[in-house]
């Protein structure tokens, strides 16, 4: 009995799942069946959704971990006592460009306070335009190029097929949160800033937000 | 015989346009339906409708005994589908694109599909945007073929495949209905269903104009009569069912419909040195189907959506 051959099924993309034999062996025969079938085949959808937009999630996250990694050292090198950075800070607060740009500072004095303010505003409009791009492209874009029709060929409806897709992009998302916030907590560590990792989830969340409204 | 896909007085209109009017057929297990249309006569829509992709605005589709609209899952699971048009993904390699297709399908059977690789010349190793035309077609069909599915739906499959491919395609479509696999072939290609398929039915502005074995359909059309004479030919033009009548020289050739002993006896009373008769092959079916007055369907309907 020759009839798995786990060799080939690795070229082929690595990832069959289960398989099981019926009926005798015979490769290749076209009267003998030897068939493989594949684990969960109504998923397929979310897995190659989820495994095609992790790149850009994982450099995404990567971004936000470097701009909120930015932001803190850039706040705690800018003067050893907090009364040195005083008369920067209130000069960035007084400032109406900023102000539209970020909002309205709140505590800008404390590294959470400034950096909150830096990075929720732009990240979550980053955010929000890679949510819609990614989600547009795996949705529409896809099916207007006739590449939904194989899947909605196979074991799903119109509607499973929906959720999956959104489901593949929540993996996408999640991925993007967990570097953002391993990024956040691993700058919190320093003894200057002091985020915990509750803290850094939560604003993780926060500037990841924006990406998953879409 | 066990029907494997029936539909029931089959409807689609998109807009005012009637892509698809009360399409009534069934299909048995083991069968080769040929599937034949001009481009535009609602083939691309039946199938769609088949597979459930488009929602019926009459009638309705079954496949293994369950409605196609209401258990896609079930239905998908059991049937393999090859789109007219290889969409396929750039970035994926060929062997991914087949391990892919598999996945969705839920099972295939490695051993013919490499099998079928071979046949078909297929090298699964670059990316698909590097593949042409006929070549990712080979994906869809390899795919297709090595799941081994109970009914394959296949639209104008063969389109850019070369002359040696469609004889490998042939074998393969031969090798599923030997295994008792169900084919619905949708063509334009005539040589194709007349070589493949045990019944043949033909759509025509969205209606189904005919459906038998291509014997049946024979009947429908004229028989051509080749005759040569030692001297002038007789005239047949007034005879019952004869038309097309040309002379030249000693040679006569025409067409008759229904019963040819009226045509025969006249033929034989001028001792004719030889004699021709050819049945309709299957481009002569279809063109006596569609004639001359398809441009006026085509201006009739303008353009039927697919």
């Amino acid at each position: 009995m020759n009839a798995w051959n786990p060799r080939m099924a690795r070229t082929d993309g690595a990832d069959v799942d289960v398989e099981t034999m019926s009926g005798p062996s015979g490769q290749g025969s076209p009267q003998t069946q030897v068939l493989h079938t594949y684990r969960r085949p109504q998923w397929v959808l979310a897995r190659f959704v989820a495994r095609r937009t992790a790149r850009s999630a994982i450099l995404w996250g990567a971004v936000i971990g470097l701009y909120v990694y930015a932001s803190t050292v850039g706040f705690t090198n800018l003067a050893p006592t907090p009364a040195g950075r005083q008369p920067f800070l209130a000069a960035l607060a007084g400032n109406t460009g900023l102000k539209a740009l970020y909002g309205i500072p709140h505590r800008i004095d404390t590294v959470g306070g400034f950096v909150t303010w830096r990075a929720t505003g732009v990240i979550s409009l980053v955010g929000a335009l890679w949510g819609l791009l990614v989600a547009t492209r795996v949705t529409r874009g896809e099916e207007a190029a006739g590449r939904w029709e194989p899947f909605l060929a196979g074991r799903t409806t119109d509607r499973q097929a929906a959720a999956q897709a959104l489901a593949g992009l929540a993996c996408a998302l999640l991925l993007m949160l967990a570097i953002a916030t391993a990024v956040t907590a691993a700058v919190g560590r320093r003894s200057d800033v002091r985020f915990g990792l509750g803290l850094s989830l939560l604003f993780a969340v926060a500037i990841t937000a924006g990406a998953a409204e879409l | 015989m066990e029907i494997v896909l029936c539909t029931d007085g089959l409807s689609k209109n998109y807009g005012a346009v009637r892509a698809l009017d009360e399409l009534t057929l069934e299909v048995g297990r083991g069968e080769v339906l040929g599937y034949l249309g001009p481009n535009g006569a609602g083939k691309t829509t039946t199938i769609r409708l088949l597979l459930g992709l488009i929602t019926a605005s009459a009638g309705s589709a079954r496949a293994f005994g369950l409605d196609v609209a209401q258990h896609k899952a079930e239905v998908h699971a059991r049937l393999a589908y090859v789109p007219g048009e290889a969409t396929l993904w750039p970035s994926l390699t060929g062997a991914e694109t087949l391990h892919l297709l598999a996945s969705i399908h839920g099972q295939t059977d490695l051993g013919y599909r490499d099998l079928l690789m071979q046949r078909f010349d297929f090298d699964p190793s670059k990316k698909v945007r590097t593949y042409s035309k006929g070549n990712r077609q080979k994906i869809n069909l390899i795919a297709a073929f090595s799941t081994r599915a109970d009914l394959l739906v296949l639209d104008e499959p063969t389109s850019g495949l070369d002359p040696l491919m469609e004889q490998a395609f042939r074998h393969a479509v031969l090798e599923a209905k030997g295994n008792g696999q169900t084919v619905f072939l949708s063509s334009h290609i005539l040589d194709e269903v007349e070589a493949l398929c045990d019944r043949v039915a033909i759509l025509r502005a969205g209606r189904l104009a005919e459906i038998g074995t291509l014997t049946q359909m024979r009947h429908l059309s004229a028989l051509t009569v080749n005759a040569s004479f030692p001297s002038d030919p007789p005239a047949v033009g007034h005879l019952p069912g004869v038309s097309a009548v040309q002379v030249v020289g000693r040679h006569l050739t025409c067409q008759v419909i229904g019963p040819v002993d009226t045509l025969l006896s006249v033929i034989a009373a001028a001792h004719p040195s030889m004699l021709l008769s050819r049945e309709p092959s299957l481009e002569e079916l279809f063109l006596s189907l569609y004639g001359s007055d398809e441009m006026h369907r085509d201006e009739t309907y303008g353009e039927v959506p697919q």
